[in-house]
């Protein structure tokens, strides 16, 4: 039995030995696709980011002194100008602008936009985007729409003022000067809205920035790419006729698979710890000893159950083609639940009961408390659990397979 | 009838024919005996248009190889050593497959007596679960199945057991007779050779074959 | 045509589990997963802790119009315990109502009437705060028009002549009657206008991308036979080998038409989803096409169902980045979400396909 594990240990090594050339592209690959994802979740939050500021244009079709009030208040509002750049301009400038790629999106007042507010008829506000800078335009658009939520209430407001001035028999000129007043009153009040609240920046950890977050997240995902393409490297299909051979020889899939997985456990803890040293290095995590040793325990946990989970679809599902398919989705699933994405906070309440079922969250979860919050302590006993029956059940499954096979 | 004259075919430096020239008559068998590398099987891929010979020309009932490429491939039945059939398919189902690829049609029934004449009577029968000598008459009569004039075997009886391999004998022989067919056949069992054919093709300078072939 | 229909019959025949798996994918996946992050969107919500430090009835308006918010979950916690979860991002964000925060609505001094505790890692922190900032200013606004009526009345008949709940009563109805102004959004390069067009998923983006998996993963016959013994026998056949896999292509591809047809049906009827057919034809085309060549490419079943995978693993991946210039143009799936016709990619398979055809051809004519 063990003399059948070593020789197909030596196998796997050989197996290394002569592929050797692919193996800095199977782990080069990842850090790219990983790296590629970082830049993007880094290019969605810099949508909010200060420095980044959005070019909006302005054109005003109704050229009310309404309108004008609107806009200059809009270009001078400090709230405002920290996110959008606003230029007021006419709108064949606007669309030339767009069309040259320097606007995210022009805000359009239309014709008669101020009466048709007073006399409480629809009006519309258009955002014209542009499509080259899409997330943008997207965020002028939840900015409007925001912003004509407060007008709407606004306008509600002053059509009452307006409703009960009739009734008390102001002149048609009076009345419409306190309208205007009034507009402008309701306006101010909705540029300072913010003002209602004291905003309080809570100094958490100073590890526990999404900068580390996302390296955490980072360097998980890594592990669990590596260690699917691991897998697919030693993964070798042998023809009937081999596998009849190795029958005779009494090699059982079972010792097949204990080979393999010892095989994938070493390569892929050398792979998992040397990378977090080096996202060690690269954040300043600067972790306790005994932390560093949780967090590769919790991987090591990780790592045997995301074999353990391959090697049961392998064994459970036959056409090569579906297993793949099932393995790369549920591969996802894992990562996606293990709250690396996007945290498990924001997941429905019914999903956030299902998490505790997962390993991949446990992992991850204790890897967040030790890495961003500072724990000392991490709970190992759902991982032993879990590791324990999924070891069971791959070790029945793989000796009932080989009954079946002979 | 068959006519080759002065084959010739390298590979790189190598001779593996040299102005080869025979002819093979309708109805006759001819075996094809030599050492393993002689160049049997290039022999046969050259008669069968696979390959093209570097110099030396065939011709099949008078139509140019070179010329008429199209004819000839849809008179000649091609063998190949290696089981040319689709393993998940039945007997049927590899049957009707080519058929329907082949240049003339054949009913059901025609396909299902070609494999009753070879004693091949698992037309129900999945191809992973037949014997070896089974496979191996499927490999023949799927070649068969477009009607050619010119039969060439590519050790047709390899690894298989007696029963079957006489069964292919006695039925080669019957159609060569009947059908008027021209048979060109490769084997190392000399003994099927002297059995089967009625003249041996030596190629290649292995004495061993030549002093066999002088007893029969 | 006819005898690759038949023979073509003969595979799917013993496969037909699988075969409709792999070319309804698109389809199922798209409609399972788009309902699903449906669902997920709708259910999902941003823990915040709430603390109310006055019991009154504007107090107790605003924690109600939290609590219906269908984005928000609250929990109610003592101050010092909600800063620790939201330390621990166990909450997004924390918002105090203040003592006074009433009298601050009624007397229009709407300065720091609650304060918002945020962390670095409170992802929906604006989001929140914009909706709770809405509803104070909603409230405001109904006082201060309370406020404004009663010094006019004041000053015209010099008495109050309404009450506040009968001002707020006609403000809420007058904005209940009437939607009286919303933003619209479109492209500046789009032709027809569409309300409320969202950055969301949308269902032929999820299908474009399984189309391309799919599409590869069932090319897979092509390597299948490609390694058979068989392929010494199309020497003898009719067919030449290349035709005969030429026409097979040709016959998944209308085998899929049939299939983009119906998803064609069920997207527009069902989701509204407009799609030019001629982008859908184009695409179905390049499709086959470039799936054919990568298939040509491989020896290797295993190899190249890898290779597929991680074809559209990048296809996937770079799909939002598909802005940017160069991505955009070089993005299979590109033209087709911006619902033009694939054309480069389209004639480059189609370019590969004609060479390895005419090579072929010659080679065989020669031999």
């Amino acid at each position: 039995m063990i003399k059948h594990v070593g020789l197909f240990l030596q196998n796997h090594l050989l197996q290394i030995k002569r592929k050797w050339w692919s193996l800095p592209l199977l782990l080069l690959f990842p850090i790219f696709i990983i790296g590629v994802m970082m830049v993007l979740i880094a290019s969605f939050f810099s949508m909010g980011n200060k420095d980044d500021v959005v070019a909006v244009g302005l054109v005003d079709r109704d050229q009310s002194e309404e309108t004008r009030f609107i806009m200059q208040l809009l270009e001078e509002s400090s709230s405002i100008s920290s996110v959008l750049d606003i230029e007021r301009m006419d709108e064949t400038e606007a669309k030339q602008a767009i069309a040259e790629n320097e606007l995210a999106a022009y805000l359009l007042f239309p014709d008669a936009f101020i009466d048709d507010l007073y006399r409480g008829e629809s009006v519309e506000l258009s955002v014209v985007g542009n499509r080259k800078q899409s997330v943008s335009s997207q965020l002028v658009h939840e900015l409007a729409n925001s912003a004509v939520r407060h007008i709407s209430v606004s306008q509600a407001n002053i059509l009452t003022i307006q409703q009960y001035a009739k009734q008390l028999g102001m002149s048609e000129q009076a009345r419409d000067d306190f309208m205007m007043e009034q507009f402008q009153s309701y306006l101010m009040e909705t540029l300072g809205k913010d003002q209602v609240l004291t905003q309080e920046d809570i100094k958490n950890q100073a590890t526990a920035s999404p900068v580390n977050y996302y390296g955490l997240s980072a360097w998980f995902g890594l592990v669990t790419v590596w260690l699917f393409l691991m897998y697919h490297f030693f993964y070798k299909e042998y023809s009937p006729a081999i596998q009849q051979r190795m029958m005779l020889y009494g090699v059982t899939p079972l010792q097949q698979f204990i080979a393999r997985f010892m095989m994938m456990f070493f390569i892929m803890m050398l792979l998992a710890i040397g990378s977090f040293f080096g996202f060690h290095e690269w954040w300043a995590w600067d972790l306790a000893g005994e932390n560093i040793r949780r967090v590769m325990i919790l991987i090591g946990f990780y790592v045997i159950l995301l074999i353990q989970f391959l090697l049961l679809i392998e064994l459970v599902v036959r056409s090569t083609k579906l297993r793949l398919f099932l393995q790369f989705v549920m591969m996802a699933v894992l990562f996606v639940a293990s709250g690396a994405v996007i945290p498990t906070i924001y997941f429905p309440s019914y999903i956030q009961d299902l998490l505790n079922l997962i390993f991949s969250y446990h992992v991850f979860v204790w890897c967040e408390e030790l890495v961003l919050n500072q724990r000392y302590y991490a709970d190992y006993i759902p991982l032993i659990g879990m590791s324990a029956i999924g070891g069971v059940v791959v070790w029945v499954l793989a000796i009932w397979k080989g009954r079946a096979a002979s | 009838m068959l006519q080759v004259e002065h084959l010739t075919k390298h590979f790189g430096q190598t001779n593996i024919i040299d102005q080869l020239s025979f002819s093979i008559e309708p109805g006759e068998i001819v075996g094809l005996v030599g050492e393993n590398g002689a160049g049997k099987s290039t022999l046969l891929q050259l008669l069968a248009t696979i390959s093209k010979p570097t110099s030396g020309s065939i011709a099949l009932h008078g139509l140019s190889y070179q010329n008429d490429l199209k004819k000839v491939r849809k008179q000649i039945g091609f063998v190949p050593q290696d089981i040319a059939v689709w393993d998940t398919f039945t007997v049927e189902e590899n049957m009707i497959f080519f058929e329907k690829l082949a240049w003339n049609h054949r009913s059901k029934e025609e396909l299902h007596n070609l494999c009753q004449d070879m004693n091949l009577f698992q037309w129900k029968q999945r191809v992973s679960t037949l014997s070896g000598g089974m496979k191996r008459k499927l490999n023949l009569a799927i070649s068969l199945i477009h009607q050619p004039n010119l039969l060439l075997l590519d050790e047709p009886t390899v690894g298989i057991d007696l029963k079957s391999r006489i069964e292919i004998g006695q039925y080669l022989r019957r159609r060569a007779k009947e059908e008027q067919t021209m048979i060109l056949y490769t084997s190392h069992d000399l003994d099927e050779i002297q059995r089967l054919c009625d003249r041996v093709l030596l190629i290649g300078n292995d004495p061993f074959y030549r002093d066999s072939v002088k007893f029969f | 045509m006819k005898a690759v229909i038949i023979t073509r019959w003969l595979f799917i025949k013993r496969s037909m589990l699988s075969f409709f798996f792999w070319l309804l994918l698109p389809l199922v996946g798209a409609l399972l997963l788009f309902a699903f992050v449906d669902v997920v969107e709708d259910d999902s919500y941003v823990p915040i802790g709430v603390i109310v430090e006055e019991e009154t009835e504007l107090a107790n308006d605003l924690y109600q119009e939290m609590e219906t918010s269908d984005f928000v979950a609250i929990r109610e916690t003592e101050h010092d315990e909600a800063i620790r979860q939201l330390q621990q991002h166990e909450l997004d964000s924390v918002f105090v109502i203040h003592q006074g925060y009433q009298e601050g609505i009624q007397t229009q001094q709407r300065t720091n009437l609650i304060t918002s505790y945020q962390t670095n890692r409170s992802y929906a922190y604006t989001a929140v705060k914009e909706m709770i900032v809405s509803h104070i200013q909603e409230q405001g606004g109904r006082y201060q028009a309370v406020q404004v009526i009663n010094q006019l009345s004041e000053r015209y008949r010099g008495e109050s002549l309404w009450s506040a709940e009968d001002v707020i009563q006609t403000s809420k109805q007058i904005q209940a009657e009437e939607q009286l102004i919303h933003a619209s959004f479109q492209y500046a390069s789009q032709a027809e206008k569409k309300d409320d067009e969202g950055s969301r998923w949308e269902i032929w983006h999820i299908w474009a991308l399984l189309a391309i998996l799919s599409s590869l993963l069932t090319m897979d016959w092509l390597i299948k036979e490609k390694q058979s013994f068989v392929t010494q026998r199309f020497y003898f056949t009719k067919l030449s080998w290349h035709d005969y896999l030429l026409l097979n292509g040709f016959l998944y591809f209308v085998i899929w038409l049939v299939i983009d047809l119906v998803t064609y049906v069920i997207f527009s009827v069902g989701f509204d989803e407009t799609m030019g057919v001629v982008t859908l034809l184009s695409y179905r085309c390049m499709l086959t096409l470039l799936s054919f060549c990568v298939a040509l490419v491989w020896k290797r079943l295993y190899v190249f169902y890898a290779v597929s995978f991680l074809m559209a693993c990048m296809c996937g991946l770079l799909l939002p980045v598909r802005d940017m210039h160069v991505i955009n143009w070089l993005h299979p799936m590109a033209a087709f979400l911006d619902n033009q016709i694939t054309i480069g990619w389209l004639l480059c398979s189609a370019g590969v396909i004609l060479f390895w055809y005419g090579r072929r051809r010659r080679e065989n004519a020669a031999s």
